[in-house]
């Protein structure tokens, strides 16, 4: 049965936004667990890792249970659920990559001028980028995967 | 004014409480593994926050405890080289000395890299990742890099630095320089002033050759590697003819005059090994003659250590052992300089 082109069009454009949003604050949140100690890390941690483990479609049902309770159906409560279903993937595999960056690397670069910005984007991302790339990808393809069952859910047209 | 006043505790045990105004010159940081060694090197370029203290570099505050100065590590102004040369692996070496040069305008830039290159003899592996090129060409390209930033002080975290790299170091930086070794011939060689840590406390500095010939006790002795340490007993005292005698038990030796103790003090003799002599056991007994049994050889770079019964190691070059090897009795002479009592 051919798939009708608009819902194409709409899986990949809330794989592609959530996808994007969860790089941006998945990236940020897993530096922050590879080299920040915080008040609630290991808790972030560990929820962040409980989260791969929670079976999507029920995650897609309490989600869209919630939405639409509080306002109807819309293309941003999927890309809402994509998020929460790609970040956990980004955090993990980007937090190892940070973590297991030689710390003396980001230490000679602070030591010879460089700000947390430019030591971020010229050493410790370069150097961490196959790992988030290959997990940014999964990512993507998982969100895809289940934007069918949020639909199916969903029982209705978004 | 350059110092560091440093207090840092680590739980479970270990405390760091150390005071090292640092003078233009070198200045050697010597221990054991866990001294504090590191800790020193990283509280003063801002990695580590300090409990407590001051940090001065040309009268500015870097760390200030009681007015909660704490400035990032990037506007200290001090070079760090850290263990293992830290070059970034995903940049060409070139790439890793343009890094700290961003802050200069364009030209300026080109310039410095060009003369960094020039003058570290870097030219031939410039555009080269770190991992192409050899283990001196990357410490030479790791020293370069944080030369190129202009700082006020360095800092080497890095063991595998040897005399002519400091030779270079030194040509092309005249500020203060901290270096963390655990290699004594390097202390002597290049360093001004010796610093000797145990357990975060410094235990001894000054002049490298000065805290070798006269450690200020038996630990520290223990801790710069003499392993002829013996306990006497004063048998006598002449300080008109600059002299005593030491009563060791099974042997009892001439030294010079001890000042500041009296017959029947039990003292601490440290002696080097290079400073004794060995001869066959068929020559006549002379004073300071101690007869022995070898117990074992060991060789070493430029020398033999021969280890003898109570204790006694001495180093004699490898002509000397050739000579000497077949002796079927040994006497070990201590002469009475080399006797230092702690």
């Amino acid at each position: 049965m051919p798939v009708p082109r608009y819902l194409l069009w709409l899986a990949l454009r809330v794989a592609g936004l959530s996808t994007g949003i969860s790089v941006l604050v998945g990236l940020w949140l897993a530096w922050t667990l590879a080299n920040r100690e915080f008040a609630g890390k290991r808790a972030l941690g560990a929820l962040s890792t409980a989260a791969l483990a929670l079976p999507s479609p029920l995650l897609c049902y309490y989600l869209l249970g919630v939405y639409a309770r509080i306002w109807p159906l819309t293309e941003i409560n999927l890309v809402a659920a994509g998020v929460l279903s790609a970040m956990p993937l980004l955090i993990r595999a980007a937090r190892t990559a940070f973590a297991s960056l030689d710390p003396n690397l980001a230490r000679a670069a602070r030591s010879l001028g460089a700000s947390g910005w430019r030591v971020f984007l010229r050493i410790e991302l370069p150097l961490a980028l196959r790992p988030i790339l290959a997990a940014t990808a999964l990512a993507f393809a998982r969100v895809l995967a289940e934007f069918a069952a949020a639909f199916w859910i969903a029982g209705q047209r978004p | 004014m350059t110092h560091a006043r440093i207090v840092k505790r680590i739980p479970p045990r270990f405390s760091l409480d150390i005071k090292i105004p640092l003078a233009a010159g070198v200045t050697a940081l010597y221990g054991p593994a866990g001294a504090g060694k590191t800790l020193i090197l990283e509280t003063i370029a801002g990695f580590v926050r300090p409990d407590s203290g001051r940090i001065l570099l040309d009268d500015v505050i870097l760390f200030d405890g009681q007015s909660r100065v704490n400035a990032p590590p990037r506007r200290r102004n001090c070079g760090y080289i850290a263990q293992h040369d830290a070059l970034f692996p995903h940049m060409t070496l070139r790439q890793n000395l343009v890094f700290p040069a961003k802050r200069f305008p364009r030209l300026e830039r080109h310039r410095r890299v060009a003369e960094t290159i020039e003058r570290f003899h870097l030219a031939d592996s410039a555009a080269l990742c770190p991992h192409e090129v050899g283990p001196a060409e990357r410490l030479r390209c790791a020293v370069a890099r944080a030369l190129i930033a202009v700082p006020k002080l360095l800092l080497i975290d890095e063991r595998a630095f040897d005399v002519p790299l400091f030779q270079q170091v030194r040509a092309a930086f005249t500020g203060p320089i901290l270096f963390v070794t655990g290699d004594l011939d390097l202390c002597c060689a290049a360093a001004d002033e010796v610093i000797v840590l145990a357990a975060g406390r410094i235990v001894q500095r000054g002049v490298p050759r000065a805290v070798l010939d006269r450690p200020a006790s038996v630990e520290i002795a223990r801790l710069l590697g003499i392993p002829n340490l013996f306990q006497a007993t004063i048998a006598a005292l002449d300080p008109a003819r600059d002299s005593s005698r030491l009563d060791f038990g099974p042997f009892a030796l001439a030294g010079p005059y001890i000042p500041g103790h009296f017959r029947g003090d039990r003292v601490w003799v440290a002696v080097h090994p290079q400073d004794l002599r060995v001869h066959s056991g068929d020559l006549e007994s002379q004073p300071n003659f101690v007869s022995s049994q070898l117990a074992g050889v060991s060789h070493r770079a430029c020398s033999v250590r021969l280890e003898f019964s109570g204790g006694i190691s001495a180093d004699v070059s490898r002509e000397e052992f050739a000579r000497q090897k077949d002796n079927k009795q040994w006497q070990v002479e201590f002469p009475p300089a080399a006797l230092r009592v702690l």
